[in-house]
């Protein structure tokens, strides 16, 4: 019996010290943990920033464009990257999507596919951390390739720069 | 995620064109072996002496 009771001590003990039991969600983060945002949309890429801040991409369900945010730490929605929180990447007419995410040099790399509604194209873009595309890259901060389909990965050399994207 | 029977890795300057020094005008492609067999490759690495995996 005694026992028992200091193991159940020991259990309170331990959540009174470490506030949060193991696995369960982060009530710093947001108010409860989870951010639930944008509608018909899927997130699938998420890259950290310095200062605990993170790009989050919102890929459309069906046609649109890709939304990015940039969260703070304490999961509030950064108002001042883009316009009004957000930047809408679209490349082609119909649709954009984002397959992978990487913070590089103080600036943010993407990759994914983009369609017309006709052809589909991989595509590569870059954007500053305040959520504005840099036009000194490709074609106004964007590029793409007619021979293939999708970039899905991105890796980036350290030392030139350059990047390497598998499709 | 759609299979391909073929890969390609491309490598871009970092002012976002094509470095056409790289492969075939940038671009190097990976076939599979035999037909029905497909490539399904989601994440590219890179390691400290430069290879790609």
């Amino acid at each position: 019996m005694k026992l028992i009771s200091i193991s159940l001590a020991l259990c309170l003990c331990s959540n009174i010290l470490f506030g949060q039991t193991p696995c369960s969600l982060d009530n710093s983060f947001d108010t409860d943990g989870k951010i639930v945002s944008d509608g018909s949309r899927t997130v699938d890429c998420i890259t950290a920033l310095p200062n605990g801040l993170s790009i989050i991409t919102y890929n459309p369900m069906s046609t649109g464009h890709v939304y990015l945010r940039k969260l703070t730490a304490n999961g509030t929605v950064d108002n001042s990257f883009g316009v009004n929180g957000k930047l809408n990447l679209q490349v082609a007419s119909s649709r954009t999507e984002v397959k992978d995410l990487l913070y590089y040099n103080n600036q943010v790399y993407c990759c994914g596919t983009t369609s017309t509604g006709t052809n589909t194209y991989p595509f590569i873009a870059r954007f500053h951390l305040n959520g504005k595309m840099d036009s000194t890259f490709g074609y106004n901060g964007y590029n793409y390739n007619v021979q293939h389909y999708s970039y899905n990965s991105l890796a980036i050399e350290s030392g030139t720069g350059k990047y390497w994207l598998e499709a | 995620m759609k299979d391909f029977d073929e890969l390609m890795v491309t490598r871009y300057h970092s002012s976002g064109y094509i470095d056409g020094n790289f492969g075939n005008l940038g671009i190097t492609t990976y076939t599979t072996a035999a037909s029905g067999q497909y490539y399904e490759v989601r994440h590219l690495n890179l390691d400290q002496s430069g290879k790609l995996s």
